[in-house]
């Protein structure tokens, strides 16, 4: 009897495990077919573009590109200049320091000949903490504003988009280094639909490996058989395999803080960013599109396959678990909080393609691998189920996952043209080997990422950077 | 049960083996067909150059057995090169004779059925991109009909661009046809139209009092364009429009005009119920930078939009010193923002370092001068004094001190305590 009851509970696991990795290989594989039709679409928009009418016309939207910085002394004048370096006729660049305890407004002061002045600004979204206001004397473009430290990421982009002029916003992390046109390729759909493109997001990179000199990346060198090679293959299957179509079907529930932009009216109408979640970035987006569902607004929010920047990785293990579990804490408290998207007919795509996704991948996707795998080898030791089908099982699990990471990869070449032979083989080669020791690593920082979700941890813990790259 | 569920596994991890091989293999071809395909594009590019110099030095003929063979081979990409080519020559008679050659050649049928039929859509911009680049005045009903059939934003635009690239007159009014019918945007179109060498002015006034404000909006920003007697008197009427942005833009595009005769218009406007009419005044004026107007900005340094108080701030430093004497009844004015604007305005205008220079160094007293720094400082002149004291002396500093004690200043602690102690505090 009890031997039957353990049998029929094994079972019932498993099976549930098994409807759960087909449904989530039949939806990559959904999803990487529609990335492949988008990503054509945005290649023929891109080629097609007249850049230079962009470039030269006083009705090209002017931007602001917004930088919060904590701390950053050691990647802030990178950031910044490779900002004030964008191609692009009219934009301003807003770097606001959370009362960093470093030398990092005073390394932007020398750099950039910072002279305090007074700036009027409207407090629409953000607190009065402003410590000091600074022009810089060599750009009149930049602005640095120095504030109190409050500790929350979003409290300091509020901050800058109360001090931005301009329609559309761009933040990216101080850490973050644009490419040349970055900001003119994100803007390009938008130059198109400005009445209905509210939010774009674009592909971003692991810039570790990389030689970088005055914001400009003078050598494109990728980490080969390192912990940041693995995360540059998760951003591109992340991006391309997943928001990139999800963006097809209006149902893209992230833009990532490293770099997005923002209509900035909108931004206000919703309430600016919010400090009652870990991170501001997807919560920002699933409000965004909460928004527009129940306003009824023909807006839309995309997600485009250029890479426009780079961010630094982790590139130690402890520092990968501390950002992996940020990530994970952050997405169970989204996921949350805004369960009533989650197969609302209402909702559309976002109810039954983008939200589930979040749901059953990203929060609960941890515990049905664990469950898998646990009952798998609780089977194999008691032998309902053969070693060799056991590792069948496995086989099967990690060449379905490096077919969507291996089309990514395809697509993100076909796109970039940056990855030699060589560098394509390795990542081919690595998206195997990642179900060996690098998987692992992801699953304990979102088991311990879930554990402080229910224990409402909502601090930011910021990684100590190692700077794998060359500056 | 479990065996039975996992014997086909093997076929299973077979064939995904299999697929995940051939993915691989694929980016191996791949990478390989790129560096061949880059140096089948180089030979093919010296192919097309070789045809067309060959053309354009072979006098006589209507045509070459090259360019023959660059028409009938060439795909769709090389021929948009080609056209990009011939646009870069000269303007000589061959030019134009090779023009008509691909005109009332065969291929152009061709390209003009992928444009209007359901084609694949990479294919379908390039032949409309062709048609273009092609610069002939007969192509434009075709492309107006496939905007009328389209919905596609990708295969507008690139209707739009190649009516662009035509640059007729009858290109333009159908260019211009499309603002305000949420075809496609209107800043696009409005960034292609500014790109056309041929003057749109006429075409402009034509939509002056169109029913469409949109239209209108964008009819006064390309005014703006031209130094013209017509396009001020058009914009002058465009200030009493109906609709603010018009009335905005045409602001703007009078001050891009810079005809002196607009300042009094826009002293009227600076009135306006809008507060962005206000502010298009304001920036205009500021590319006048007439004397009469800055009495007129004056009061916009109290306006109920901060925006608009900014900007007149902004637009009263263009000035320069001779804003300083109006400056200073400023200085006690009740609102917090317009003090501090006039504090900021004689700072950078230099006036408050000549006002401090006559007051420390003078030996006449000059009772005008104090009071005026007196009301400097206490309408928050104390930052910009603080930077000052910086590069004092002593003697300076005390005698600073003195002032400020006597008038019994309110100002920060730490700027008396810079006075007091100077910069080792």
């Amino acid at each position: 009897m009890m031997y039957f009851s353990i049998y029929k509970f094994f079972y019932v696991v498993y099976v549930i495990c098994l409807i759960y990795f087909l449904c989530l290989v039949t939806y990559f594989f959904f999803l990487l077919v529609i990335a492949f039709l988008e990503n054509r679409r945005r290649d023929i928009q891109h080629k097609d573009e007249n850049y230079n009418t962009a470039l030269s016309s006083r009705f090209t939207i002017p931007v602001s590109i917004l930088i919060p910085a904590l701390n950053e002394e050691k990647t802030i004048l990178n950031c910044v200049k490779s900002a004030l370096n964008q191609d692009y006729p009219e934009f301003e660049v807003i770097v606001v320091s959370d009362g960093s305890t470093d030398r990092t407004v005073e390394i932007l002061a020398q750099e950039f000949n910072l002279t305090e002045t007074d700036i009027f600004y409207r407090k629409k979204v953000s607190n009065n903490n402003i410590v000091s206001i600074y022009k810089s004397g060599k750009y009149p473009n930049l602005t640095v504003v120095n504030k109190r430290n409050g500790g929350q990421k979003a409290a300091v982009l509020n901050n800058a988009l109360d001090f931005s002029r301009y329609r559309y916003i761009c933040s990216i992390d101080a850490d973050t280094v644009l490419e040349k046109d970055a900001v003119l390729k994100t803007m390009r759909p938008i130059l198109r639909e400005p009445d209905k493109i509210v939010g774009a997001g674009s592909l971003l990179g692991i810039l570790n490996g990389f030689v970088v000199k005055d914001g400009k990346i003078l050598k494109r060198k990728f980490s080969r058989f390192s912990l940041s090679s693995f995360q540059t293959l998760e951003y591109i299957r992340s991006h391309i395999g997943n928001r990139l179509s999800l963006s097809r079907f209006r149902s893209m529930l992230c833009i990532c803080g490293g770099f997005g932009v923002w209509r900035k009216d909108f931004l206000l109408e919703i309430g600016g960013y919010s400090s009652d979640f870990t991170c501001e970035d997807i919560e920002i987006t699933f409000r965004a599109h909460d928004h527009i569902v129940k306003n009824k607004k023909p807006y839309k929010i995309i997600m485009l396959p250029h890479c426009v920047a780079w961010t630094e990785g982790p590139s130690r293990i402890k520092n990968l678990i501390k950002q992996r579990n940020r990530w994970q804490r952050v997405t169970n408290e989204t996921v949350w909080h805004y369960r009533h998207m989650l197969f609302n007919p209402k909702y559309g795509w976002i109810g039954f393609l983008g939200a589930p996704y979040y749901l059953f991948y990203e929060s609960l996707g941890i515990f049905f691998e664990l469950a898998s795998i646990m009952v798998l080898l609780w089977g194999t030791v008691l032998g309902y189920v053969a070693l060799n089908h056991f590792l069948l099982i496995l086989a099967i699990m990690i060449l379905c996952y490096s077919i969507t990471t291996l089309v990514s990869l395809l697509i993100f070449d076909k796109n970039q043209r940056m990855l030699s032979l060589k560098d394509l083989l390795v990542f081919a080669g690595l998206s195997f080997l990642e179900f060996f020791g690098y998987r692992q690593i992801i699953s304990i920082a979102r088991v311990l990422g879930t554990i402080d979700f229910i224990r409402g941890d909502k601090k930011w813990h910021k990684f100590e950077r190692n700077h794998q790259t060359t500056y | 049960m479990f065996y039975e569920i996992t014997q086909h596994f093997w076929i299973v991890v077979r064939l995904l083996t299999v697929f995940v091989g051939g993915l691989v293999i694929y980016m191996i071809i791949r990478k390989a067909r790129e560096a061949t395909s880059t140096k089948i594009h180089d030979r093919r590019t010296k192919d097309i150059d070789a045809a067309l110099m060959d053309f354009v030095d072979s006098a006589k003929s209507n045509t070459s057995d090259s360019m023959s063979e660059v028409l009938q081979k060439a795909n769709l990409g090389e021929l948009a090169y080609l056209l990009d080519r011939i646009k870069n020559l000269p303007d000589t008679p061959r030019k134009k004779v090779l023009y008509k050659v691909i005109l009332y050649s065969n291929r152009l049928k061709n390209i003009k059925r992928i444009a209007i039929s359901k084609s694949p859509l990479r294919k379908k911009i390039l032949s409309i991109r062709i048609l273009g680049k092609l610069k002939d005045d007969t192509l434009v009903h075709e492309l107006k009909a496939i905007i009328d059939t389209s919905n596609d934003p990708d295969i507008i635009y690139a209707v739009i661009q190649a009516l662009g690239e035509i640059e007729s007159s009858l290109a333009v009014d159908t260019i211009m046809s499309l603002l305000g019918t949420n075809k496609f945007s209107n800043s696009k179109i409005s960034a292609i139209l500014e790109t056309i060498e041929h003057p749109i002015l006429n075409h402009s006034l034509k939509r002056q009092k169109d029913k469409d404000s949109t239209v209108r909006f964008w009819v006064a920003n390309f005014l703006g364009n031209y130094k013209d007697d017509i396009a001020f008197e058009a914009l002058e009427e465009m200030l009493k429009d109906n609709d603010p942005n018009v009335r905005a833009a045409a602001c703007e595009s009078l001050g891009k005009i810079g005809n002196k005769k607009a300042v009094d218009f826009l002293h009227e406007l600076l009135l306006d119920d809008f507060w962005f009419v206000r502010l298009h005044a304001i920036k205009a004026l500021g590319q006048f930078l007439s004397t009469g107007s800055i009495k007129r900005i004056i009061p916009s340094l109290r306006d109920k939009n901060w925006w608009v108080r900014y900007n007149a701030k902004s637009t009263l430093k263009k000035f320069g010193p001779e804003v300083a004497p109006y400056m200073h009844p400023v200085l006690r004015d009740g609102d917090r923002f317009a003090r501090n604007s006039a504090v900021e305005i004689l700072e950078e205008t230099g006036s408050a370092d000549k006002m401090f220079d006559k007051l420390m160094f003078d030996t006449v007293s000059d009772e005008k001068t104090h009071n005026l720094f007196i009301d400097f400082i206490e309408a928050e002149g104390f930052l910009w004094l603080k930077s000052r004291l910086k590069q004092m002396d002593k003697e300076k500093r005390h005698f600073v001190m003195k002032l400020i004690e006597k008038e019994d200043l309110d100002m920060y602690e730490d700027t008396k305590d810079r006075i007091y102690h100077g910069e080792s505090k």
